[in-house]
């Protein structure tokens, strides 16, 4: 019999032999669940949330695939009238930053990282422009201290 | 504490807990249940975000293990997700598609780590092929066998695409073809044709793996490997060969 004119019951029953087979060997891991359940303690309230719009090596097409070479990341955040720019360089296994935060957040602002690292102050000068050296790669934010204004989270 | 009604004789929590994780059988998730959750934890109530990881933390790691990504990987994507989620979970416009939004930022996610990586990010069609003569056949002795390491083989060796929306098509609990749409950023029509040719490709690498077990070592003289080989084939003695 050809497969094309197989009952549908024929491809239901095979979805289920499948759907058997990844429950037992694809099951999340604990501490997968226990991640995401966790992540609730980073809920923020009233915060304005700064989308990431634009990173090179998603939207530079002709970045994306090189490799090897020290590359520089690029990464934008907005939301209402915030703009904040920020580079990446890896450092063997720690992370630079180098960013500008505009309009300039002389408070300053914090970094954040969801593998609940001590959180980082980070100085911003009258041109908004901030940066830290030798911090541990992970998923990390950025916050105006004593504002409202967070970014999205970003791996590093 | 989140107030979820259901209708009468539907056990509201089926089935058993494994690994903290609530596993449902095989039911549609309900959009006024998913709509009730994801109000009350905009509100602040961690319950219904427990809830919510319960019910939807299988999908996201579907997604990402569909994409192709493991063990670290894997998690820190899953992270980014659920980091992602609280985010936006006051700012959700269709509450009862938090599946399908979930689903999207978990391929969205998986895909920035494998154009980072160089790697290559798979949106082809999945070509056209016909199922084994004897498809029904292949499943059979396949339940028969109950061999799960086996069918895990064949995914891995069809179509990446396929292996995405085969693995989207079994998660617990079962998604709408909506929301699968919306996770693989096709039209919804797309589905049903797309799942018929990847269950071909699938029946055909079960039925080229079951050959192998049958065969494989037990006739390394089945290839072209010599003259003799050859000539009893050209004389018509293959057949006699082959038994």
């Amino acid at each position: 019999m050809n497969a094309e004119s197989a009952p549908q019951d024929g491809d239901d029953r095979l979805i289920e032999v499948l759907r058997r087979a990844l429950a037992e060997a694809d099951e999340v891991p604990t501490e997968v669940v226990a991640a995401a359940r966790a992540a609730w303690t980073w809920r923020t309230i009233d915060a304005e949330l700064a989308a990431l719009v634009h990173d090179s090596t998603l939207d530079d097409q002709e970045l994306a695939g090189v490799r090897g070479a020290a590359t520089v990341r690029a990464l934008s955040f907005t939301v209402g009238e915030h703009f904040l720019e920020l580079e990446v360089a890896e450092d063997g296994d720690r992370r630079s930053i180098v960013g500008q935060v505009m309009p300039a957040h002389e408070p300053g602002l914090v970094l954040e990282g969801a593998d609940g690292r001590p959180p980082t102050d980070l100085a911003v000068d009258a041109l908004g422009r901030f940066s830290a050296r030798r911090l541990e790669p992970g998923l990390v934010r950025l916050r105006a201290s004593g504002g409202p204004l967070v970014t999205e989270w970003v791996a590093i | 504490m989140v107030q979820v009604s259901r209708s009468e004789g539907v056990p509201p929590w089926a089935s058993d807990t494994r690994c903290g994780v609530i596993l449902y059988h095989r039911q549609v998730l309900d959009p006024d249940h998913t709509r009730q959750l994801v109000a009350s934890a905009a509100e602040g109530d961690r319950d219904a975000w427990d809830q919510l990881v319960g019910e939807f933390s299988g999908l996201v790691w579907s997604v990402i293990r569909g994409c192709g990504l493991y063990g670290a990987e894997a998690s820190d994507v899953s992270q980014t997700v659920w980091l992602r989620f609280v985010e936006h979970i006051d700012r959700l416009r269709q509450t009862e598609r938090a599946g399908a939004w979930l689903a999207t930022t978990a391929r969205h996610e998986c895909f920035r780590v494998l154009r980072r990586q160089g790697r290559q990010v798979v949106t082809a069609e999945v070509p056209e092929v016909a199922g084994p003569d004897d498809s029904e056949a292949v499943v059979d002795a396949l339940v028969a066998a109950d061999d799960r390491a086996v069918v895990l083989v064949a995914l891995g060796r069809i179509p990446l695409r396929c292996q995405e929306l085969l693995r989207l098509m079994t998660v617990e609990p079962k998604l709408t073809y909506d929301d699968i749409a919306a996770a693989l950023d096709v039209p919804r029509g797309w589905i049903g044709p797309t799942r018929g040719r990847c269950l071909n490709h699938l029946r055909r690498a079960l039925e080229v793996d079951a050959g192998d077990a049958a065969s494989g070592a037990a006739r390394p003289d089945a290839t072209d490997g010599t003259g003799i080989r050859r000539e009893e084939r050209d004389s018509g003695h293959v057949k006699e060969a082959d038994r």
